[in-house]
């Protein structure tokens, strides 16, 4: 199927076959190689390491039919960054310690553009549950809260 | 030299908080893992393992898979002559004649795609004799068990991991009270986010280059070519960013040499990268442990006698999992002051699955054991568990029975620090439902001489452009040791850090021998390596310095880039330009900057009564946890954990936070979350849906305290973390489980049935 | 051959739906929001599966109705849950579904999986279709001869195959009594897992603060789900302990569950009660009732 999508701001043409995943396009057709995968064919277990965002809205894209994304946007970590201008929450991952092997840093900080872009705030609970979806071996999680919490303040979120 | 004398200065970098020398690559979405790594004309490999846990093999016909389209090759025992692996040799890569586990490998498939290759696997007729299975350790010590390595005529493996100081009996004998009990710990996934694999390729000089997430690229490059049977000069270890690896990655695996096998006969690039439901079923394990602990203390709280009962589960092959057993001996005889200990281990085959060493290395384990104990001794005793623990903690300098010689120690100032942080006001006031549990640790913190050399090296190269490039034997798999070793290369040199490169990861060949990334060692032999070549650059800049300045060596310093005389404020020149003097002008010196280190810590391989002092220095700590359990589910809560460690002088405060909180985080799956489930050897909940890793709605708030003073032979006065924090929390859990409700529970994981079950045994 | 579809098919309307599915026949398979299907990718189930229907070019999006409550069968579930919570009385009547949706860990899979998905899967472990059994949600299924209402019940026939007819499909779920207050309740060791038991519980009060009506919906690690609808032992009754505690008995007497590596079946069976009991207390909490 012929596909028309934006992907981080430039539009993107090609073809996809219908049991392709929106995850299999992105890295294999487009080189979009900071969406990971833990490799759980056949069993999603919400390791949230392949978040995109579509739209706006993280979902796993292991598990998204590529030809939804036709005539929609999508976001993955490539987009945030612009101009060699970090975006608060990849400066606030680095400066809080949020990274250890990196594995799951992708996925995390854009559960965390979702939730801020939503108007989430610094409240520990909101953050927590922005990444109930995704998992991290490495870090215990605190130091992730604790970088969301920042870029939060920092982008003045979750404000009335 | 010790780094003692810098202590007391005013540091630059050291102690600072600053970002992870990688995170930046990280956070853009460029660094590139195993999983990301592709060449042109690559093959994708995949491995037939074995139908049954226990079974003859009849015959193998790869005939039809080899005729397949897009199969390109296809190799069994028959087809390739590889060594056998493993410290008891007796794993091979490619299994013939019987197979004696479901993971055991028979055939594996290069072709063009994946999906190929394991369409291939298909093909592949493989006729078995099923034989009995034996899966349970001590049931395959009984006479007439079947023997998973027939010509051994036994179960029993061939390694005694024993010992005995003191006079134990009579140690007994003085005892006032003496508890004894059974513990059991389970098997778990390392599950990092990377999964296993190789990718591999011979180039036109004919060496062998290898793609690997391993954690010990020398040992590596090593065992790989024993293995392939070729010499390990041909060898090339090429290290990507590792999405972490927890002591998954510090053997060689049949299927790292199968993939090169197959490069080596295609002549193309082959990777092998596990799935998921491939990594659970088939990565080896933690190391499971049955431990009978019984130990005797004096009325008035003094331990007087401590005896340790191990079994443990090999599986089908000794793995390193097998070797946990010598961190386990340094716990048994030394947590806590005990003058009496004996250890006896029995390590058994059986047809489950073969174990690695895993972030602790076997002291989560028996650390489980012996601190659920000490509560229930303290129980007995009538004593606080807080001050039955003070009474017996280490203290420094002292010597434990097998011969650690413990330099610094603050484990009595962690447990006073875990007690008042967490509110302790004894037993069974936490409020209702709730209860807090305390646990210590003992670790090597200076190294773990396990191997003959536990040493690294470094270089450390300044250009001249003030460049400083600092390459380290190390591997950097998340743990930080890439910032560990910026900060300390850019205090020891004075230079501002941003101008410290840390080559690390990558091509082994380049960097100088490390034993690996394991054991805490990192930071401490690592950073000791790089220290000692930096402060070389060092003193080699001060001497150009000195003839361009006309002052002597002595008399100089290098303040944020900036040479000067210490009193002659005139005198003063940039580094960068001292360097470019030193090679270019000046009388024309010809000299360039460079040094290179190699440190071995002062530590002794332990002899044949297994007695030694295998670390330069250790690591102590005291957790506390605090929960709530519900009294009808019997669902734990933790509410919160106090960390405390003494892990010397804090170098780099984000590291360590991190390690630690991470830590905690394993060892909450540890204690109430994660396992394997094995049916005949086969793992049952192969998938991340049925494994339960720590998530973070299972994170509690977690205090983390450093309660440690620079250590004098760590570089900066550094011992290392890593792994300390993951191994207190089993027990510190089942025990404040204990404190919370009054069941015991003496097998991990404590999962909501097994409290539900012990509470309806109390009510009745 | 493994999953292989040769085309996707997107009808613009509810006649071209029906069309394509009676003469695709078997080889099609509707796709919602594909978290399903895509986890059995590589299962094998769907390797004979020629053509996949999607139906999200029919408008199947959207919550409304206040008397009657209909989703559209393609609506995510991160969005029926921001309808519900975007005010208090949904809140109450439809808590239950909200807290089904709140229980799946993370936004992402609430931003694909579909009410009509969840309903369709015909499972014990779906907290969505538990929360709707609860709530006494009805089926609006459209074929080629119109359109039929079910019950939810009949509709999750079986597991992965719910009971359609040829050229059918589920459009909405009609939730026809969104009054008084649910909850739902369920029980995990870890946010991942798939509920070792749970309960949803749906109460209308009298004047007097006694139940007037109730359904309890049981699932989790059970063979079938479980809906016990009005029992005696809450109809026309404050749920005080006493009250509570026949109905901890009841649902452990009424499941028939699972016994495998996660949970005993006697653990489960406990469980189950207590999870009921838990869900009837706060919905009745929730609807304003206090059991003094």
């Amino acid at each position: 199927m012929k596909l028309r999508f934006t992907l981080n701001g430039s539009a993107v043409e090609l073809d996809a076959e219908p049991w392709e995943s929106l995850f299999d396009v992105l890295r294999n057709r487009l080189g979009i190689k900071s969406v990971k995968t833990a490799l759980c064919e056949g069993s999603c277990s919400a390791c949230g390491a392949c978040t995109v965002l579509l739209d706006g809205r993280p979902i796993y894209s292991v598990m998204t039919p590529a030809y939804r994304a036709d005539g929609r946007s999508i976001t993955t970590l490539e987009g945030l960054s612009r101009g060699g201008e970090l975006h608060p929450l990849q400066s606030a991952f680095i400066e809080a310690g949020a990274v250890q092997c990196g594995f799951c840093t992708p996925g995390m900080i854009l559960a965390a553009k979702a939730y801020l872009d939503g108007g989430g705030g610094p409240d520990e609970g909101g953050i927590r549950e922005a990444i109930r979806g995704n998992l991290c071996r490495c870090t215990g999680y605190v130091k992730i809260i604790e970088a969301i919490r920042r870029a939060a303040e920092a982008l003045g979120g979750g404000k009335p | 030299m010790t780094s003692v004398e810098l202590v007391g200065r005013e540091f630059s970098v050291i102690g600072s908080r600053v970002p992870k020398y990688d995170a930046l690559e990280k956070v853009l979405g460029e660094a590139r893992y195993l999983l990301d790594l592709e060449m042109p004309g690559m093959l994708h490999a995949k491995i037939l393992r074995s139908s049954h846990p226990h079974a003859r093999l009849l015959s193998i016909d790869a005939s039809k898979a080899a005729r397949m389209p897009g199969v390109v090759d296809v190799i069994t025992a028959r087809d390739v002559r590889l060594n056998n692996l493993g410290y008891l040799k007796d794993n091979p890569p490619l299994k013939w004649g019987k197979v004696r586990s479901v993971r055991d490998e028979i055939a594996a498939v290069a072709a063009v795609d994946p999906e190929t290759a394991s369409e291939a696997l298909h093909a592949i007729d493989v006729k078995y004799e099923p034989l009995p299975p034996v899966t349970d350790p001590v049931a395959a010590l009984e006479p007439g068990a079947p023997l998973v390595h027939e010509e051994l005529g036994t179960n029993r493996v061939n390694l005694d991991f024993g010992l005995s100081y003191g006079d134990v009996e009579a140690a007994f004998q003085r005892a006032d009270v003496v508890v004894e009990g059974t513990y059991r710990t389970q098997y778990v996934a390392h599950t990092p986010g990377d999964t296993m694999g190789a990718l591999a390729w011979v180039d036109a000089q004919g060496i062998l280059n290898v793609y690997t997430n391993t954690q010990a690229p020398f040992l590596y490059q090593r065992w790989l070519a024993e293995s392939l049977g070729i010499p390990a000069h041909r060898v090339r270890v090429i290290q990507p960013h590792i999405g972490g690896a927890f002591g998954r990655n510090l053997d060689v695996y049949p299927h790292d040499v199968i993939t090169a096998a197959l490069a080596m006969r295609t002549r193309r690039p082959v990777k092998l990268l596990f799935t998921r439901s491939e990594e659970l079923q088939n990565a080896p394990t933690k190391q499971p442990l049955i431990a009978r602990v019984r130990q005797g203390a004096t009325r008035d709280g003094r331990l007087v006698a401590r005896e340790v009962d191990a079994i443990l589960d090999a599986g089908a092959y000794v793995g390193w999992g097998v070797f946990d057993a010598r961190v386990m001996q340094y716990t048994v005889t030394g947590l806590y002051s005990v003058p009496a200990v004996r250890f006896r281990t029995t390590v058994v085959y059986t047809n489950n699955p073969s174990t690695a060493a895993m972030r602790s290395a076997g002291n989560s384990q028996i650390t489980f054991a012996v601190e659920s104990n000490m509560d229930e001794l303290a129980e007995r005793l009538g004593m606080d568990p807080v001050e039955f623990r003070l009474l017996n903690a280490n203290r420094p300098n002292t010597v434990t029975p097998q011969g650690a010689r413990i330099t610094t120690c603050a484990m009595p100032e962690a447990i006073r620090e875990a007690a008042r942080r967490i509110g302790w006001r004894g037993r069974h006031s936490a409020g209702p439902h709730r209860g807090i549990g305390f646990a210590c640790y003992f670790h090597v913190g200076g190294g773990a001489r396990i191997y003959r050399s536990d040493g690294c090296g470094a270089i450390v190269k300044v250009d001249d452009f003030g460049g400083v490039i600092v390459s380290v034997g190390g591997t950097e798999i998340g743990e930080g040791l890439d910032t560990s070793i910026q900060l300390i290369v850019a205090e020891a040199l004075g230079v501002p850090r941003d101008r410290v490169r840390v080559q690390i990861n990558g091509d082994a060949s380049m960097r100088l021998w490390d034993v690996g990334t394991h054991a805490s060692r990192g930071t401490f032999v690592c950073g000791n390596a790089a220290l000692r070549a930096a402060l070389d650059a060092r003193r080699q800049i001060l001497e150009g310095a000195s003839k361009i300045l006309g002052a002597p060596p002595e008399d100089l310093e290098v303040v944020d880039g900036f040479v000067r005389s210490r009193t002659d404020p005139s005198k003063g020149m940039e580094y960068d330009k001292v360097v470019r003097r030193m090679h270019f002008f000046s009388g024309a010196q010809g000299r360039i900057v460079v040094a290179s280190s190699f440190y071995e810590p002062p530590s002794e391989e332990p002899d044949e009564r297994w007695h030694g002092n295998v670390s330069a220095t250790y690591g102590f700590g005291c957790q506390a946890a605090l929960v709530e359990v519900d009294p009808e589910t019997g669902r734990v809560k933790v509410l919160r954990i106090v960390s405390a460690h003494d892990a010397g002088r804090v170098i780099n405060p984000n590291g360590f936070e991190g390690q630690v909180q991470g830590g905690v985080a394993m060892g909450i799956g540890l204690a109430l979350l994660e396992e394997l489930h094995l049916s005949e050897g086969r793992v049952v909940n192969g998938s991340f849906e049925d494994y339960r890793l720590p998530r973070v709605t299972d994170i509690p708030e977690i205090d983390v305290v450093s309660v440690g003073e620079p250590d004098p032979e760590g570089p900066y006065g550094a011992k290392g973390v890593a792994e300390g924090p993951v191994i207190p929390v089993g027990p510190a859990i089942a025990n404040a489980v204990a404190d919370a409700l009054g069941v015991r529970i003496r097998d991990l994981p404590i999962t909501p049935e097994k409290i539900w079950r012990a509470l309806a045994l109390n009510v009745q | 051959m493994p999953f292989r579809p040769s085309k996707v098919i997107l009808p613009a309307t509810r006649e071209e739906a029906s069309e394509s599915l009676e003469a695709l026949g078997g080889g099609a398979v509707i796709i919602a929001g594909g978290t399903m299907l895509f986890r059995l990718r590589d299962s094998g189930l769907l390797d004979h599966v020629e053509a996949l229907v999607d139906l999200s070019r029919l408008g199947l999006s959207y919550v409304r109705g206040d008397a009657v409550v209909a989703i559209g069968s393609y609506t995510p579930l991160s969005d029926v849950y921001r309808w519900i919570a975007s005010d208090p009385r949904r809140g109450r009547a439809l808590g239950a579904l909200a807290d089904a949706i709140m229980s799946m860990p993370g936004w992402q899979i609430r931003n694909m999986a579909t009410v009509g998905g969840s309903a369709s899967i015909g499972m014990p472990q779906s907290d969505i279709a538990t929360s709707l059994l609860a709530l006494g949600a009805r089926a609006r299924i459209s074929g080629p001869s119109g359109e039929r209402v079910v019950d939810l019940r009949d509709y999750m026939a079986a597991p992965l195959s719910p009971s359609l007819g040829s050229g059918e499909f589920l459009s909405e779920l009609v939730i026809e009594q969104p009054i008084g207050a649910s909850a739902h309740e369920k029980f995990v060791v870890s946010d991942i897992d798939h509920p070792i038991a749970s309960a949803s519980a749906h109460l209308a009060l009298a004047d007097d603060g006694s139940v007037a009506s109730a359904r309890i919906a049981l699932g989790g690690g059970l063979r079938r789900s479980v809906v016990l609808e009005s029992p005696r032992a809450l109809v026309g009754r404050v749920p005080d302990e006493g009250v509570l505690e026949e109905i901890q008995g009841l649902a452990r007497d009424s499941v028939d569950p699972l016994d495998d590596f996660v949970a005993s079946a006697e653990y489960r069976r406990h469980l189950a009660g207590v999870m009921a009991r838990r869900a009837v207390a706060r919905a009745y909490a929730r609807a304003g009732g206090s059991a003094r």
